[in-house]
């Protein structure tokens, strides 16, 4: 059985994926294929931009995206198993059923 | 001393350390075998997955493809690396969840079925198998040019290495070799990148040399550059791309969800302690990989250059002596068409077939010479792309020290990949078919024995794909992630995410998605290859992208299947919760 705790860790879990594939798919496929002539008009560090981001700058924001993900998980995991545990003992103390 | 001694020293060196450390990490049950007890430290598992996931292929052929293909390589860097985005948000965490030893272990609990079990444990084979022989056959090349010994023997000798920690170890000593071997690659990969990029622009770091000027005073950067000879010389512009966008996406997108569903690579996930440390180890991966990388289009740049600053209209006789090494194992030759004694670089074939065919005689010039029909074009040389990687430290005039550790490097990246691959499909054997399959009675030190004498056979298939190599071995590699993205990663992403998927939708999605793949990649590379256009493509995708279609149709007929059938039982549905809880 899942109590309403658990349905709710797992709608902000899909909430951070939705939020963060987003954006990885932004820049690999926005960023990487279909603007790249469009940003290759402009330059950075002497590299056409839109090359830049598909052969550098995408691979730096995957990088940060998971680790940015993991951050953001282990806070709502946090979050989520103090909420877990004092309904628990709420639970306890009516003499309810802690399912 | 000579290179060849040197290179003899570091392999050698490279080889005891590796052993040394399966003596020291012996597997004693079949946890240690399959997971390596489960204990990994994070950045631990992150290193040892950067050195399982970047492959003979990374290691020599990436910056080779680049060097040749210019922008339309972007593919590969992005694809193989934005795969871990998916892997760490999608798969990883939750397979760690679910705590048990290998893929196809998943697949066939979540869906309740020894036939979906057996589906994933043939996926996994095939696409393990396919990615070996390639592996096998780097380590034999290395062998060939560096050591000079023959390239049967240079595999053996590999195989005689991985057997011995792998069999040993198991998953425990392929962890901490892999290890070992990563800093053996990223260094051996990193001092030839930085001094190359030293010598074209004056910038230690190549992935800012690419955009730096360069120092011959002409005021362009090294991009610009490149446009600049590659138009002369008939090519199509370095930073141009030919490769239409629905294409480039396919790709990229098979590559992707491939990466994410390759076998060896989720494995090394079932390694760690916790559950956040999997998404931490994801990270700590892509960072090892990215270093690597990143670095990749500098040292395809700056090879590029080489090759036609110090070939293109040099005569023979002055001809540098890392062009002549090279041309003796027969990956780079010249056929002077016009008689001038000149080498001439252009775009285009020098002649036919294709791959030059050695008559065993000697030109006045000390050039090999060919048998291959001359083409019209007025290009004479033929290079093997592969080669551009490893002749980078002699054409940087490096010290013999630095060949010796390209040649260390690159057999740690094809062993440590190999090793990998191998186990998966030990634990495959052992575990899923014999022990949850056929033969559910055996005890756990059977099974380790059982896990071990896989491991064995499995390396000596391996060896054999190497020494005869499958014509096809180039061919071939599509397939792996063509056929992961197309059929392990859809089965367990939908297992995870949507509870209504059942056995049934499973299996006739993986079969679907497995079939249509395989049929477009074999119709297009072997049943019709003159057909291989864009003209005849579906939707204009070549067979390199396919799995991305694989894997849409995949889902649907999982999806569509499975409301037409019965709810998964209740036993699911529990699992799923477990899986759902913070």
């Amino acid at each position: 059985m899942t109590t309403p705790t658990d349905e709710k860790y797992w709608r902000a879990n899909i909430h951070v994926l939705v939020v963060l594939l987003s954006i990885w798919a932004l820049v690999s496929f926005g960023g990487g294929v279909f603007f790249v002539d469009t940003l290759n008009q402009y330059s950075l560090g002497g590299y056409p931009l839109g090359i830049w981001i598909s052969q550098q700058g995408a691979l730096f924001v995957y990088v940060a995206l998971i680790f940015f993900y993991h951050a953001w998980m282990s806070r709502i995991e946090r979050l989520y198993r103090q909420d877990a545990e004092s309904r628990e003992e709420t639970a306890g103390t009516d003499g309810g059923d802690a399912s | 001393m000579s290179v060849q001694a040197l290179s003899f020293i570091v392999v050698g060196a490279s080889f005891l350390l590796y052993i040394g450390i399966a003596i020291w990490s012996r597997a004693a049950s079949t946890k240690d075998f399959y997971v390596a007890g489960g204990g990994v430290n994070p950045i631990v598992n992150g290193m040892a997955t950067a050195a399982d996931w970047m492959s003979a292929a990374s290691f020599l052929s990436l910056a080779g493809i680049m060097a040749f293909a210019g922008s339309d390589a972007s593919v590969y860097l992005m694809g193989w690396t934005g795969g871990y985005v998916l892997l760490a948000l999608l798969l990883a965490p939750y397979l760690r969840k679910f705590g048990r030893y290998t893929v196809p272990e998943f697949i066939g609990d979540r869906y309740y079925s020894n036939g979906a079990r057996v589906v994933a444990v043939i996926c996994l084979i095939f696409i393990s198998f396919t990615y070996i022989a390639g592996q096998m056959r780097g380590v034999g090349i290395v062998f060939s040019r560096f050591l000079e010994v023959e390239i049967d023997i240079g595999v053996m000798i590999g195989m005689g290495i991985v057997f011995t920690y792998a069999v040993m170890g198991g998953m425990k000593g392929i962890t901490y070799t892999q290890v070992a071997q990563y800093c053996v690659l990223i260094f051996a990969y990193s001092v030839p990148a930085v001094f190359l990029s030293i010598q074209f622009t004056g910038n230690p770091l190549p992935q800012l040399g690419l955009g730096s000027e360069l120092i011959d005073g002409s005021g362009l950067t090294v991009l610009e550059k490149l446009d600049q000879v590659t138009l002369e010389l008939g090519f199509t512009a370095y930073t141009e791309n030919s490769k239409s966008k629905i294409d480039t996406f396919a790709i990229i997108a098979a590559l992707m969800i491939g990466t994410a569903g390759l076998p060896h690579v989720i494995v090394r996930f079932f390694t760690v302690p916790k559950v956040s440390d999997a998404r931490l180890s994801a990270g700590f991966a892509l960072v090892f990989i990215v270093l690597m990388y990143t670095a990749v289009p500098g040292v395809a740049a700056f090879s590029r250059l080489n090759l036609s600053d110090s070939v293109n209209e040099t005569p023979y006789a002055e001809a540098p002596e890392w062009f002549r090494n090279w041309e003796g194992t027969g990956l780079l030759a010249w056929q002077d068409k016009n008689g001038d004694g000149v080498m001439q670089y252009r775009a285009g074939s020098a002649f036919e077939p294709k791959v030059p065919e050695f008559t065993g005689e000697q030109g006045e010039l000390g050039q090999r010479l060919l048998s291959n029909t001359p083409t019209p074009n007025a290009n004479e040389i033929y290079v093997d792309r592969d080669i551009m990687v490893m002749a980078s430290p002699e054409v940087a005039r490096l010290p013999a020290w630095v060949v010796a550790l390209m040649a260390a490097g690159a057999v740690a990246a094809a062993l440590s990949t190999a090793a990998g691959l191998l186990l998966v499909i030990s634990s495959s054997v052992s575990h899923d078919l014999l022990k949850s399959t056929w033969m559910p009675g055996i005890t756990e030190k059977q099974e380790l024995l059982c896990a071990r004498l896989a491991a064995a056979s499995a390396i000596v298939v391996a060896g054999w794909f190497g020494i005869y190599p499958p014509a096809f071995v180039a061919q071939v590699v599509a397939f792996a992630f063509g056929l992961a993205a197309a059929s392990l990663f859809p089965a367990i992403f939908l297992g995870i995410f949507f509870r209504r998927i059942n056995k049934e939708g499973a299996i006739a999605g993986m079969l679907v998605g497995l079939i249509l793949t395989f049929g477009y990649i074999v119709f297009f590379k072997f049943v019709s290859p003159e057909l291989d256009n864009s003209a005849h493509w579906w939707f204009g995708i070549s067979p390199q992208g396919i799995g991305v279609v694989g894997a849409v149709v995949n889902m649907l007929v999982a999806t569509a299947v499975s409301f037409a059938t019965t709810s998964p039982p209740a036993a699911v549905e529990s699992m799923l919760d477990q899986l759902r809880r913070p």
